[in-house]
């Protein structure tokens, strides 16, 4: 197949052409009448100064047209007045010159060609995802890489993409497919109230997808001075925090393990920074996040709840930049750029915490010495345009959390000296190859490796000196370890095969390598090692088919199905995953939209506490415990107003799930460790094979979801409301009874607001409100057995009561609501630009319940002889600030 | 304890800015109704006895009623084999022992109350070998000698065993009345106790199963005296009771998931467990 291939420097020029006249364009036009259209030009000329140059001859001028426009650009008007008249327009210099469409023109006109190419950034080169290219009767967006197709028939294009400049262009006639690459001015201020969104919520692929673009995210109150993409997911509705301050995610009812946390593709498993407190994503190197809750598209499975797809920047090709930050426990550095002609780009971005510092500081004031801690992640990134058609990227991700403490006493003539480690993080990378087979056929080829592991160490020893006598030296060593291992390969494939039908299909291989619990103890010429659930291989792998298809004007469907497989073991479980979704557009601005999905998870996560730690295992379905398995159906609509200045969604859903695990009660590494501290002795809380110790069961959670955004001009944000209902059934919990799952939560309301006052200055804010979580209280207490060694001269304690944990979730918790509050000042310099963020969290200092705790048997409260109910508050007011820079 | 320093100093470098806040909670729970509460744990060496008492509201700060008219019987396989007479506060006792390897099961029932049952295993003594007593050096000046302990104990392979140990010496008060004084030991070499209740302190055999482990013990005693280290194979129930019931007792601000303790009384509270203990007599000459 010929084709012919403008590249870049023709898309320049018609892209410069067209800026110059895009202002002119811009121009604002009201307009309500029902004429004839010269006399609708003559209204446009006295009212606007506008000059039109015409041929009466030539340009048929007495058709009656009605419009009605309220302060829409000039483009949009004319394009609407001239629609079918076979009228084209041109500017030049200041007029606007009119022609008829010659016969030939017309009919070539009625030729359809594909255009196909890249949508990216023209100041950075980045790739914009989700960017529309549209005709008055098609259109298409551009994929996860920036990749678009689409079938013309002549009729003007107009690309969008939030946060950006639109752009217009008629194209000359086209005789045959052709590429043509799109780059898009960024909008240097976003002060206009632009009303036409990019990606339009009315859309059926916009249903159940929540997206946030990483400058929103950094927009939003910051916690201790950091911008973070969990949290910001969070205060969307549908996905809530667990505990407070944590990086988990709640969505729809759901356990935060049922999330596909994808980094640029590539699964990760463990998110969180400092117990929870912040995730590993640098908000710097963030481009997009878009959170999809329900009607999964048939390329995403394995977890049951949620994907959350972080993409990265991929690397400015255009010119040496960099951003940074300095905030009160962590600084930020990013660097990217081109190497050569543009066609290769780099970026490495790193982030560490100077809790150590801090600590080791502290210690030297104070004179004792101090535990440290430290983590960092690193975000590397290069790829490379060899042609069009071929490009490849290559990304590593590395984190990890640090903690150590190193102690030593003196005892007479021995010396003990207790070195304790614990680390834990994740590394992933990945090598994607695009590869554009023609105008239609788009494919991307990845091969991934992502690694978690949780380690911990102790050692022990001690050293007796004796007088003349070789010293006598015992030394006794613990290490603990957990790790998942993956190493997979994905193609996937965007086929454009009809303007009516977007065809998506490939498959997925994963090799994974299981370590659940390893405890190795090494006692002089000693070694014990156990391995509660030795080392485990499984296999997984997925193929997918998906056809999004428009049936006409009004409705649009998408029909896949998503099959998967797991060998783990001797056992093959398989699963066939039907995805169906249904949208009937009723206007531009209104739609309805319907989806049903199943999914299929087969890891476990497995925790002893009711927040995300290091200490949670990753655990595969084997031949005694079942995969997970979930349906939902969801119900919903979305709507523009105020003139598109609004999106309004709504969704209901109703979700079941089986197979889901928790831990029976057991071991709880953290409260060990907190309690032991560096003494924590792993090796004495390994316990039987995990799947002796796991209940399994079933879910259902339902609910309505509601938000209101607006995405663009001086003010932005959204009020998220969501009504919601979540159960759990599992064996041997709660008398086999079903009970409200630990964050059922039945309202949940956040108001998200941003206010640009001036260029340089900007406010925002948000608040949230939940109903409380559930918590488990006792519900009876008895005595318990004890059988003390006599002593008649000394007294030991024993306990003598036992309180009897009835009921499972039986007791709701006060409400949560917390306000934030942020102001940031950016200011232009030589080099480039500096921001001030000021932000306070918890603004009003809610004391909210971080957990709800019964006071001791045999203590007393104010000479009470009842046990007392205590609320435990942990985040009180925290103000922060942090330093930005960009150059 | 020795060594354990401010670790929340870690995870909240920013104590400076954190802090965490009780207040005290109103709250209305259902009316509690009592249930039996059944502790016993039988050992060859001891006359079998039960503790009958009742449960009460979560939020009662009460002494535990102890119930004095129960019925208190013992079966094996379904045969009754003895009730057990009531000798005072709520202390059931029979003339007679438990035997080694035999299951029993407890029946109790109280007016007003659910009849209890619960069943139990005695198990069989642990493999013991390869005594061994030496001194142990003074560490310091105002330390005296102390007496180290080796032995080896056999597990069993391809099952799962559960022990406990603890130590004493015999002594005597002031008024003359013998008793046998608890003796700090220190199991280092090559593994830890788990938890403990009381003076005895659990473990159970995952990292050593079906393997004969060297123990060497450091005793806080004058290494020439008489030293009894007491090691006993306890059933599974006896070993999770003590160990959920470690853990529940030390639930404190970070103790996010409330720690149920093992019960095996079915339709009533408690526990019916067993051990079969030996006493390993330790001494330098």
């Amino acid at each position: 197949m010929r084709k012919n291939i403008l590249c870049f420097s023709v898309s320049w020029l018609l892209f410069t052409c067209s800026l110059l006249a895009q202002s002119a364009m811009e121009q604002k036009i009201t307009l309500h009448t029902t004429a004839t259209l010269e006399e609708i030009l003559t209204e446009l000329s006295s009212t606007y100064g506008l000059r039109f140059s015409y041929s009466n001859n030539l340009v048929p001028l007495q058709q009656e047209v009605s419009i009605q426009a309220e302060d829409q650009p000039l483009k949009l008007v004319l394009d609407e007045l001239f629609r079918d008249k076979n009228i084209r327009y041109t500017l030049l210099g200041e007029q606007i010159i009119l022609n008829p469409v010659s016969r030939k023109e017309n009919s070539q006109q009625k030729e359809h060609y594909t255009i196909s190419g890249y949508i990216t950034d023209a100041a950075t080169g980045e790739a914009l995802p989700g960017a529309t290219i549209i005709t008055e009767k098609t259109g298409a967006s551009a994929n996860t890489y920036g990749f678009y197709s689409l079938r013309v028939d002549g009729a003007p294009l107009h690309l969008r993409y939030l946060g950006y400049d639109p752009f217009y262009l008629r194209l000359p006639a086209l005789k045959q497919d052709t590429t043509i690459s799109f780059q898009l001015q960024p909008a240097p201020f976003r002060l206009q109230e632009v009303g036409i969104s990019a990606r339009k919520v009315t859309d059926l692929k916009e249903a159940n997808l929540l997206s946030i673009r990483g400058e929103e995210m950094k927009e939003l109150p910051r916690m201790m001075g950091e911008a973070d993409a969990i949290k910001a997911i969070q205060l969307m509705p549908g996905a809530m925090a667990g505990r407070e301050g944590s990086s988990d995610l709640i969505v729809r009812g759901g356990s935060p393990d049922q999330n596909l946390i994808l980094l640029d593709g590539v699964p990760v498993y463990n998110v969180s920074h400092l117990l929870g407190t912040f995730s590993v994503f640098n908000p710097d190197a963030i481009k997009n996040v878009d959170l999809i809750k329900g009607g999964f598209p048939a390329p995403y499975g394995g977890r049951l709840s949620s994907v959350v797809d972080v993409q990265l920047k991929e690397g400015n090709n255009q010119r040496f930049s960099g951003e940074g930050a300095v905030g009160l426990i962590s600084s930020k550095l990013l660097l990217e750029g081109p190497v050569k002609n543009g066609k290769t780009a780099y970026l490495i971005a790193a982030r560490r915490t100077y809790l150590d510092l801090i600590i080791a500081t502290l210690g030297a004031l104070s004179g004792e010495s101090m535990t440290s801690y430290n983590f960092y992640d690193l975000n590397a990134k290069i790829n490379h345009t060899f042609s069009e058609k071929d490009r490849i990227f290559l990304s590593v991700y590395a984190g990890q959390d640090k903690f150590s403490d190193k102690q030593e006493f003196s005892l007479g003539s021995v010396l003990e000296e207790q070195k304790f480690r614990m680390q834990w993080g994740n590394i992933t990378s990945a090598l994607r190859w695009n590869h554009v087979y023609g105008p239609s056929l788009f494919s991307n080829l990845t091969f991934t490796h992502s690694r978690y592991s949780f380690g911990q160490d102790t050692e022990l020893k001690t050293t007796e000196s004796r007088f003349a006598e070789e010293d006598i030296t015992f030394k006794r060593q613990v290490d603990y370890g957990s790790s998942i291992r993956d190493w997979g390969a994905k193609a996937d494939f965007d086929y454009a095969a009809h303007p009516k039908h977007h065809i998506r299909f490939g498959g997925s291989y994963t090799f994974h390598h299981f370590r659940p619990e390893a405890v190795r103890v090494q006692a002089d010429s000693i070694s014990l090692t156990t391995d509660s659930f030795s080392l485990i291989s499984a296999h997984e792998f997925y193929t997918y088919a998906e056809d999004q298809i428009q049936l006409n004007e009004h409705i649009q469907a998408r029909v896949g199905a998503h099959f998967s497989g797991f060998a783990v073991n001797g056992t093959f479980y398989k699963s066939l995953q039907p995805r169906l979704a249904l949208g009937y557009k009723f206007s531009d601005n209104l739609s309805v939209h319907t989806s049903f999905a199943t999914m299929t998870q087969y890891l476990h996560l497995l925790s002893n506490t009711s927040t995300g730690t290091p200490t949670d295992i990753w655990v595969p379905a084997t031949d005694k415990v079942k995969p997970q398995r979930s349906w939902q159906v969801t119900l919903g609509g979305a709507t523009l107003l105020a003139q598109n200045k609004l999106e309004l969604t709504a969704e209901l859903y109703y979700k079941k799930m089986k197979d889901v695990a928790e831990f029976k009660a057991g071991s709880n590494f953290v409260n060990d460790f907190l309690r032991s501290g560096p003494e924590t002795n792993f090796a004495n809380f390994v316990a039987p094979p995990y799947e002796s110790r796991i209940s399994s069961g079933e879910g259902w959670s339902y609910g309505s979801e509601w938000m209101l955004r607006k995405r663009h001009g001086k003010t932005t944000g959204w009020l998220g409301y969501t009504l919601a209902w979540s159960w759990r059934q599992l064996e041997g919990i709660n008398f086999n009874q079903k009970y409200p799952y630990t964050y059922d939560s039945r309202h949940n309301i956040s108001i998200v607001i941003n206010h640009q006052l001036t260029e340089k200055l900007s406010i925002g804010g948000n608040w949230v409100y939940h109903t409380g979580f559930i918590t488990t209280l006792p519900s009876a207490n008895y005595k318990a057995y004890n059988e003390p060694l006599y002593q008649p001269d000394s007294w030991s304690p024993s306990i003598e009561t036992v309180d009897y944990i009835g009921e499972h979730n039986n007791y709701r918790m006060p409400a949560y609501h917390r306000l934030d509050l942020s102001m940031t000042h950016t200011k232009k310099k030589k080099w480039g630009e500096r921001s001030w963020n000021i932000s306070v969290y918890n603004a009003y200092n809610r004391m909210n319940p971080y957990f709800i705790q019964l006071s001791s048997p045999g203590t007393y409260y104010k000479n009470s002889s009842q046990r007392m109910l205590y609320k435990v508050s942990l985040f009180p007011i925290i103000p922060s600030v942090s330093y930005g820079f960009k150059f | 304890m020795k060594g354990f320093k401010n670790i929340i100093a870690c995870l909240s470098a920013f104590s400076l800015l954190l802090w965490s806040c009780q207040t005290v909670v109103e709250i209305d729970l259902p009316e509690h109704e009592p249930k039996l509460v059944v502790n016993a744990v039988f050992n060859p060496d001891s006359l079998l006895t039960v503790d009958v008492s009742a449960s009460q509201s979560a939020f009662s700060n009460n002494e535990h009623q102890q119930l004095e008219n129960a019925t208190v019987s013992l079966f094996q396989e379904g045969k009754h084999l003895l009730d057990f007479p009531h000798i005072g506060n709520g202390i059931y006792q029979a003339a007679e022992k438990p035997e080694a390897l035999q299951q029993y099961e407890l029946r109790v029932s109280a007016a007003g109350f659910p009849q209890a049952s619960a069943i139990t295993s005695v198990p069989g003594q642990a493999v013991i070998d390869n005594l061994q007593a030496t001194v142990e050096p003074a560490r310091s000046d105002w330390e005296g000698t102390t007496l180290n302990a080796f032995f080896t104990l056999k597990d069993t392979p391809n099952e799962e065993n559960f022990y406990y140990l603890q130590a004493f010496t015999p002594d005597t008060t002031g008024d003359g009345e013998a008793f046998n004084r608890y003796v700090h030991l220190e199991s280092s070499s090559p593994i830890e106790y788990e938890f403990s209740m009381e003076t005895r302190l659990f473990f159970s055999d995952k990292l050593f199963n079906g393997e004969a482990l060297e123990l060497k013990l450091n005793l806080e005693n004058n290494p020439y005296r008489t030293t009894y280290v007491q090691i006993a194979q306890v059933t599974k129930e006896y070993y999770q009771y003590v160990k959920t019931l470690d853990k529940q007792s030390y639930g404190d601000n970070l103790n996010l998931t409330p720690v149920s303790v093992s019960n095996n009384i079915i339709n009533g509270m408690g526990l019916f467990g067993a051990y079969n203990a030996q006493t390993l007599t330790f001494k330098v000459e």
